[in-house]
Formats: structure tokens, sequence, C-alpha cells
């Protein structure tokens, strides 16, 4: 009776498995860097423009109003949803490679990523936002903004964001898992876990600012 | 997975991670500086009766420099607000007792801020430190300003539509009727005129002959009066006589009458 032979692959050290997370956080990061920079770049402009031009409204407010857009409403998902949707088949590849142990990876990437493209989107939407002021001096409405700006929200914005994403990486690949092991074409996993992500995202959303972190409606991110 | 982190061919490019990185160390710096973090601040406190305009994070100027920032606002059970603030330490020397805060802003559209009036201790030290809560200066509420503004405004609408109703019916109406009035007058005193004209010579010889008749009768009078004087002696005389005749013909009488009438004695007639 031949015996099955089992070979257990030797545990992967720490940093090593840092490392792994690392690169791939990278590589997902260059993916969705661009996109993103644009998206805060294009959203800045508009809603600078917006606000002090139709709207008639001061350039300082129009850019405390950016602020408080991208941090508290916008940000987050708007990251998420951009990152899920041009991370969505490298963790559908994964899934297909029938590596189980793939989201150990993949989820701490994902909300490595997150947190790092959520700061990505709000610099390049102040820059944008700047760019968009009628004010001529740009450096030094940069400088008076970045003292109004706390700390402590950009980090939970941060957060929110690599919790968002983190989270939806997990969804994704655990229902491409199942629904590739059932023969489903990639391409209609793909559509299917896009719009599941979309409503997780927006579950995840309004939990959020209902349950954990409500809107402060104030009128300065300050 | 294994495909996916091994695309790089074993060759790593940390260009996002880096950048990252890099980022988030640009933006604490920059955070730090514009926010003048680990620099030693001075803690104050200020009550106001209405938050209004201030906010966490408003810039605390004195003198037109920004000096500090306002930490937080937290509501008493009195309904005021407590305003907690972190100036500078270095510039802590330049709040004393006299010191009020107030709210200002650039221009008509600008920033609010918290504006500090300088009151520079001796010494530049320690003083300020003891200085815990200083006076503020509640703005004007514009609300109400506004609302007695408003009211002026229909007040003195409501004058501009008296005084517009008054120019435009009543001033008229006074001036046709004074017109007319001047007319009537104009009128009446042509007519005046036209009849004084005609009569004035009839009404002239009719005061002369008047006149000549005050005269007339005021001779009349004084010769009525000087024969009056004249006669006044003959006319007692004769009322005299005529008193003693009729005491005559009553005794008379009497006698003729009968004898218990004889005996009263005719009243002798006094003398002439």
């Amino acid at each position: 009776m031949p015996f099955n032979v089992v070979t257990l692959a030797p545990p992967m050290p720490f940093s090593w498995r840092i490392l792994q997370v690392l690169r791939l956080a990278e590589r997902h990061g260059q993916r969705c860097g661009g996109p993103v920079l644009l998206a805060g770049l294009v959203l800045g402009l508009g809603v600078v423009q917006l606000s002090s031009g139709p709207l008639g409204q001061t350039s300082r407010f129009s850019l405390e109003l950016l602020i408080l857009l991208v941090l508290q409403l916008v940000g987050p998902m708007l990251v998420t949803l951009l990152a899920m949707a041009l991370l969505l088949p490298r963790w559908l590849e994964q899934d297909r490679s029938r590596d189980e142990q793939a989201w150990r990876h993949s989820v701490p990437a994902a909300a490595l990523v997150g947190g790092l493209l959520l700061l990505l989107f709000f610099l390049a939407a102040l820059i944008g936002g700047v760019l968009a002021s009628p004010r001529a001096d740009l450096i030094g409405e940069f400088r008076e903004l970045s003292s109004g700006v706390l700390l402590s929200d950009l980090l939970r914005s941060m957060f929110r964001s690599a919790f968002f994403l983190a989270i939806v990486c997990v969804w994704s690949q655990w229902r491409g898992y199942i629904t590739l092991n059932r023969g489903v074409s990639p391409a209609l996993v793909s559509s299917n876990l896009l719009v599941e992500g979309l409503m997780l995202l927006l579950g995840l959303k309004l939990l959020w600012i209902t349950l954990l972190d409500p809107l402060r409606l104030s009128a300065s991110a300050q | 997975m294994t495909g996916d982190l091994n695309t790089n061919g074993g060759r790593d490019q940390w260009l996002f991670l880096g950048a990252g990185l890099l980022l988030i160390a640009a933006v604490m710096i920059g955070l730090a500086r514009e926010q003048n973090w680990g620099q030693p601040m001075v803690p104050l406190r200020l009550t106001s009766r209405n938050a209004g305009a201030l906010r966490a994070g408003q810039e605390v100027r004195i003198s037109g420099l920004p000096v500090g920032q306002v930490k937080s606002l937290q509501l008493q059970p009195d309904a005021s607000v407590v305003v907690q603030l972190q100036v500078a330490q270095r510039y802590a020397s330049l709040i004393g007792p006299k010191s009020v805060a107030s709210q200002n802003q650039e221009g008509f559209v600008g920033d609010h801020y918290l504006e500090i009036s300088a009151d520079p201790q001796r010494g530049g030290k320690g003083t300020s430190l003891n200085v815990r809560s200083i006076r503020y200066q509640q703005p004007i509420a514009v609300a109400a300003l506004i609302h007695q503004l408003m009211q002026t405004q229909q007040d003195l609408q409501a004058t501009l539509r008296n005084t517009h109703r008054l120019t435009g019916s009543d001033v008229p109406q006074t001036l046709r009727e004074a017109r007319r009035s001047f007319a009537e007058v104009n009128s009446l005193a042509t007519t005046l005129q036209r009849e004084s004209l005609a009569t004035a010579p009839d009404l002239r010889q009719a005061l002369r002959q008047l006149s000549r008749t005050g005269t007339s009768t005021e001779q009349a009078s004084n010769q009525a009066q000087q024969l009056l004087r004249e006669s006044q002696p003959l006319l007692i005389r004769s009322l005299e006589d005529l008193q003693q005749i009729t005491s005559t013909s009553r005794w008379l009488l009497r006698s003729l009458l009968g004898p218990s009438a004889t005996e009263e004695a005719p009243a002798t007639p006094a003398g002439p």
C-alpha cells in the first residue's frame, strides 16, 4: 500500500512574511497610486472651483470644505472603491492559484495600501484645491491650511480607509475562492464581486458613520 | 500569489512604499512646523457667554501675529462656554492682567481669529505664567444689529412713504386750496376795490353831511341846554304856582262838598 507522503512546508519566518506583505503592498500601491492621485487632483479642483465660483465662497472656506469632504465623507470610500476596482483581478488571480493562505499577505497589504492611498489622495486633493483657489499666495495658503489640519483626523481617515480596503479584500478573496471553485467564469465572478464589494463598502460606511465615528458637521476640518 | 510576488524577478522597487513613507514624514514635519509641535506653550482660559465664531484650532494673535491657538471649548452647567487657549511661552510675557481677548477677522471675508490685546510685563518672565484667565470682550451680535437695522429701515421706509404720500397728494391739494383761496381773496379784493371806488364819493359826501349834521346837532344840543338852563327858574316857579292852585282848588272843592270837609282848613299856600 503506497504511502501518501505529505510534505509539510516549513513555517515562514516572520520577517520573510513581512517582506512578502511589503512587496505585495508595493505592487498593489504602484497599480493604484496613479488613478488615486488623479482622482484626488480632480476632486480638489472641482470642489474648490465649484465652491469659490458659482457658490461664491471664499478660497479658505472652499479649502476647508474640501478637507472636510476628503477626510470625513468621500475620501476613504472613494479610495477603497478605486483600489477595489483596480485590485480585484489580482485578488482573483490569487484565488485561482488555490492558495488558501493568500489572505495572510493580501489583507495586511491591502490595509497598508489603503492607508497610504488615502494620504496620497488627500495631498493630491489639497494641491488641486490650492491650485484652483483664486488666491495668489499658494504656498502661504497651503501652510495656513496645514496649520488647521488635525493629525488625529488624518490618522482616523487613513485607518478607516485601511480598514475598509482590508475588509473588502477579505470579502472578495473569500467569495472569489468559493465561486471560482464552483467553476463560475472569472469575468462573471469579477463583475459580481464588484457589485458585492460596492454594497459592502456602502454598508461599512453607513455602520462607521452611525455607530463608530459619527460625522462631525463642523464648518471646518479643524 | 507567488506569481504576483515574483513578477519583479527578485529585484524590488520600493517606489510606492518609499514615496508613502516620504509623504508621511513630510506631512508630519509640515504639521509639526505649522502647528508648533514640541514648543512650550502656556495654557490660558477665558469664559464667554456665547461660543459664536470660536472654534478649536483657531489662531490666537497678539498685535496681528499668530502666537497660539484655541484648544477646546466646553459648555458649562450655567450655559457659559469655557475656552482653553495655548500661547507660546516666549510670547506669554506679552499677556498681562489688562489683556482682553476679542474676536477679529481678516478683512470683511477673511478668517476669524482671537486677538489678545498686549499688556507687556516687566522682566518678560514669570509674571505671565500666573495669568490663567483673561477677560473676553463679546463680539457685536451681528444678528441683533441686522435686526435693528431692518427695524430702522422699516421705520425709514414708513417715513418715506408718508412723506411721499404727503408730497404726492396732500401738498398739491393744499397748494390747490391755497391757490383757490388766493384767487377768491383776489376776487374779493377786486370787488372791494371796485365797490370802494364806486361808493367812495357818496360815502365821503355822506360822511361830510354826517359831520355837518353832527355839528348842527351839537349846536342844537348846546342851545337846548342853554335854553333849559335859562327856563329852569321860571319853570320851577310855574310849578310852585301850579301846586298852590291845586291846593286852593282842592280846598274849594271840599268846602263845596260839605261841612265835614270844612273842618279841614285849607293849607295856606307858602309864599312864592
